[in-house]
């Protein structure tokens, strides 16, 4: 038991690390994670919402663009947010 | 319904694109007469009597799902070119992801009431909020779009299917309207008899597969104003005009 703790503790900065981790922090970086990829599809969607408003004229077309860009830029601030909040 | 295609070796099949092009390549495509080179189309004079005939006249009805004469342009329109018909699925038709969205609204405030989030740190479960309410806008946008911008256009020369499947992929498909054969509509169930609508399909004598209009309103009316535009199409073109 002793010689266990002893290389334990020869673990240094990597055991303080892994000591550090909680349920809540990989939580954390499990929605931190999957807010990028979200971001990723956001981006995608302004390209695809341009290539839609080429494909028809309509009333909509800058509406739609508008609101494709807040959908973006929400997902870029709750992606900072919760890097910051949680 | 007469055979309104006739074989002259011009077999050109209908146009699929699933392409990325530049606008701009797309424009310079759209001059010049058609994709044949036929340039054959029904003159806009005439529009108004085929529409009349059928009982319609310019005018925008279910949300611009069913637009008669929108005066609208459209990706590789050509010059002499004019947007008789532009269509959608019916809007009833979204009721499916409305409901979901409005369920996936309610929803987190249910559980919070619930109390299923007590053990559960409260900016862990604001931030949870916030990020669920913006996956249940991305749905609801992402559904949106693929019903807005899926479009099907009858003009005086072509019909033109706009379908965007998912984000990333769009199939656009031309037929000139003297190389359809038989344009037919289906309607069935209770919910496409209620609120009359139905898939028109036309069918073209080449290979590829026929061209389809889903869940459009008033199909017998589509059907009825592409029959005509086309048989007068041949009738110009056995006048040799």
């Amino acid at each position: 038991m002793e010689n266990l703790n002893n290389n334990i503790n020869n673990l240094g900065p990597a055991w303080e690390f892994l000591r550090g981790i909680t349920l809540w922090g990989v939580v954390k970086w499990f929605i931190v994670t999957g807010m990028v990829l979200y971001m990723v599809f956001a981006a995608v969607m302004v390209k695809q919402a341009g290539v839609m408003t080429e494909s028809v004229e309509s009333e909509a077309n800058s509406l739609v663009k508008l609101l494709v860009r807040v959908h973006l830029l929400a997902t870029v601030v709750l992606t900072v947010a919760a890097l910051v909040v949680l | 319904m007469p055979d309104i295609y006739v074989a002259g070796g011009d077999d050109t099949p209908p146009v699929q694109d699933t392409e990325e092009k530049p606008p701009l390549a797309k424009a310079a495509e759209g001059q010049g007469g058609g994709r044949d080179g036929s340039g054959q189309n029904v003159p806009r004079e005439l529009i108004s009597e085929i529409l009349r005939k059928a009982g319609e006249m310019p005018r925008k009805a279910l949300w611009g799902a069913y637009s008669v004469r929108p005066g609208k342009k459209f990706i590789n329109e050509q010059m002499d070119e004019e947007v008789v018909l532009l269509l959608r699925a019916h809007p009833v038709t979204n009721s499916g992801w409305i409901l979901l969205v409005i369920l996936g609204l309610i929803l987190p405030g249910l559980l919070v009431v619930i109390g299923i989030f007590e053990p559960v740190p409260a900016k862990f479960v604001f931030m949870g909020r916030l990020i669920w309410y913006l996956g249940v806008l991305g749905f609801g946008l992402e559904k949106f779009l693929n019903w807005y911008y899926s479009v099907f256009i009858v003009t005086n020369e072509r019909l033109v299917d706009i379908d965007f499947i998912n984000l990333l992929y769009r199939v656009v498909t031309h037929v000139n309207l003297n190389h359809i054969e038989e344009p037919s509509m289906t309607t069935g169930g209770l919910a496409r008899l209620m609120f009359h609508y139905g898939d028109v399909t036309v069918s073209t004598a080449a290979e590829n597969p026929n061209v389809e209009a889903l869940k459009v309103p008033y199909p017998d009316k589509v059907v009825a104003i592409v029959s005509e535009l086309a048989e007068e199409l041949e009738k110009r073109r056995e006048r040799g005009e």
